[in-house]
């Protein structure tokens, strides 16, 4: 009774350690879990899936390593829809200095799978501008919504045709979008409240908004989702296994004629999983064998805890 | 005046730019060397004043009507029309400035690790090594990060790690390689603290306890897809015959935990936000007024 109140806490270090690595060491085909999707998630992924092919979507990247289990495949879920559906964006941070360089590294990896499949890379300039850090979102947001071709006026990017440096304005990306209207789509991938920041000055301005977070934010995020601010939320590793599984599996999208896996009733049309491609689609499933087993240590903690503290109670009781 | 504003935003690298720095730099030490042989009682109304205007921009962009569709070749209709797009076109300038003003920030924080570090240092004080190392760090990153940055404004190639040379590796190496896993190995150590924190703390000592515990186990796995897979489409399905319209689906693991997102966590949340809200605008004013005493002075 005693010990189950007082296990030591280096026992549970190290079952802890040994209960996030060993589904690492487990064959990728043992760790696939079946995970339903919400419709928060879905939403996303149906707005993605829906922006005419060659918008140009501005997305706040404020991750860093930190919350790479999140993070990264939310990042990375978005690049792999951004090159199936020959997607432009505007890649800037406004939440950390790290940030920009991380997003960047991320692109550079996903470029290295691209090409390893024979599809096109991801090219700065034609398919991209990265913007860098802005120090103050909140004025740059400012700027955005109220005179988008001045927000960036004083920012400039590599031309390889031209072989000199241009106005951000100039490139493929931007040259077509006149105000923050035009845009398709605004993301943020963040771990912070740059997210608070973004909505509180986009939202309403005839920009959808998708947002892409992480679980410690999931549950005051889904205020503005629930509210109508924002079109769709991706949250925490759970949310990017949600995306993944929509990636590979489609929405309401049967080839077999068998039931859709994943079921979407608000969105009447169908949407088929990605080609094979642009698979593996398994950043966040990888570590969710990871998450399973650190939450059923946690539970089982818990329970022994009390488990203990019952037991001294009918003891004390008894006596 | 617009003018003035639209020179904050002049494109990166452009003559302008530099000219411009030149020109902030010297009149900024001019009026900080004024400022500080200013007399003590004419500090704190240009402090006042400064911060007056600073604020008063953002209200009247945010109250001051907006004219719809005006394009540049036409005239604005009177002074409120004419004072709506004036501040709609400084917008972007004044951005610029808040941007630096923000970067400076970043400056300051270097200049004061700086100063504190290189007195510890040369007092040899108790750490210094520690110091020595911080200092020695900072300097390796600082030299091969600009100067792979440099490297790579010049020669876009670099993009490609085949092109790669000594200081895109260095940098690799120093960012991703160090900076990056140790940021990430800190970041994860907090999971033993929670795992061990829950044990201690999750204990059913009151009604109150008890409730909180059986909602964060409910919401515990809800994170679990695989335990809200089965327990809804085994134990849940099993009962209601896969009737999407049987009373017995409001039990499903995913559509309680979604009622207390929505029902318990989303209004509490709110509620917060509501007070901080009220509390962020009331020392927005008294900022913005200089009525906060320990500013003014």
């Amino acid at each position: 009774m005693e010990k189950l109140l007082n296990i030591n806490r280096y026992l549970m270090y190290l079952l802890l350690a040994l209960a996030v690595s060993i589904p690492f060491f487990l064959p990728s085909s043992c760790t696939i879990i079946p995970t339903l999707t919400k419709t928060s998630t879905q939403d996303l992924y149906i707005n993605l899936m829906q922006l005419p092919e060659g918008s140009t979507v501005l997305i706040e990247s404020d991750w860093t390593v930190s919350t790479r289990g999140e993070s990264a495949g939310q990042f990375e879920a978005f690049l792999k829809i951004a090159r199936f559906r020959n997607l432009k964006f505007v890649l800037l941070s406004g939440g950390d200095a790290q940030a920009p360089q991380v997003a960047l590294n991320s692109i550079a990896r996903l470029n290295s799978q691209f090409k390893a499949a024979g599809l096109p890379e991801l090219k700065p300039w034609d398919d991209y501008v990265a913007l860098g850090l802005f120090t103050d979102p909140a004025s740059m947001w400012q700027s955005v919504t109220t005179n988008f071709r001045q927000a960036f006026a004083s920012k400039t990017a590599f031309d390889p045709a031209a072989g000199q440096q241009r106005s951000v304005y100039e490139s493929p990306v931007l040259k077509n979008i006149k105000t923050s209207k035009d845009l398709g789509m605004v993301v943020i991938v963040t771990a912070s409240a740059s997210l608070d920041i973004m909505v509180q000055r986009m939202s309403g301005k005839g920009t959808k908004i998708g947002q892409m977070v992480t679980g410690v934010m999931a549950p005051e995020s889904l205020i503005y989702y629930n509210s109508g601010q924002v079109a769709g939320q991706s949250g925490g590793l759970r949310g990017v296994v949600e995306m993944e599984t929509m990636m590979s599996r489609g929405v309401n999208y049967s080839a077999d004629g068998k039931e859709p896996f994943v079921k979407a009733p608000q969105f009447s049309g169908k949407i088929a999983p990605l080609p094979e491609s642009l698979k593996p689609l398994d950043r966040g499933m990888s570590y969710f064998a990871s998450l399973h087993a650190a939450l059923i240590l946690m539970i089982a903690a818990v329970v022994l805890g009390n488990v203990g503290l019952l037991m001294q109670k009918k003891k004390g009781g008894a006596k | 005046m617009l003018s003035f504003f639209a020179q904050f935003s002049a494109p990166g690298y452009s003559p302008e730019v530099f000219r411009n720095v030149w020109i902030t730099l010297i009149v900024g030490f001019i009026f900080v060397a004024a400022l500080s042989f200013a007399p003590t009682k004419l500090r704190r109304p240009i402090v006042w004043v400064a911060t007056f205007l600073a604020g008063l921009y953002y209200i009247l962009i945010w109250l001051w009507p907006t004219p719809v569709n005006l394009t540049d070749s036409d005239q604005p209709l009177g002074g409120v029309e004419a004072t709506g797009r004036w501040l709609t076109n400084a917008q972007s300038g004044v951005s610029s400035i808040t941007q630096t003003l923000t970067a400076m920030l970043l400056g300051l924080g270097v200049f004061s690790v700086l100063r504190l570090h290189t007195n510890k240092l040369m007092k040899k004080q108790k750490d210094w090594a520690f110091s020595l190392v911080l200092l020695l760090s900072m300097f390796t990153m600082i030299a091969v990060a600009y100067t792979d940055y440099y490297q790579n404004q010049n020669n876009p190639k670099l993009v490609d790690q085949a092109n790669w040379g000594f200081f895109q590796y260095a940098k690799d190496f120093l960012f991703d390689g160090m900076l990056q896993a140790m940021d990430a190995a800190m970041f994860s150590s907090i999971a033993f603290f929670i795992l061990f924190a829950a044990y201690r703390a999750f204990r059913i000592r009151s009604v109150e306890s008890t409730v909180l515990l059986g909602t964060a186990l409910i919401v515990m796995l809800s994170l679990m897809g695989l335990a809200e897979y089965y327990l809804s489409k085994g134990v849940i399905d099993r009962i209601t015959g896969g009737n999407p319209g049987h009373f017995m689906n409001n039990f499903a693991l995913a559509e309680v935990s979604r009622w207390i997102e929505t029902n318990v966590q989303g209004p509490g949340i709110m509620a917060l936000g509501w007070g901080i809200g009220i509390g962020a605008l009331s020392m927005g004013l008294r900022l913005w007024l200089s009525l906060e005493k320990s500013g003014g002075n």
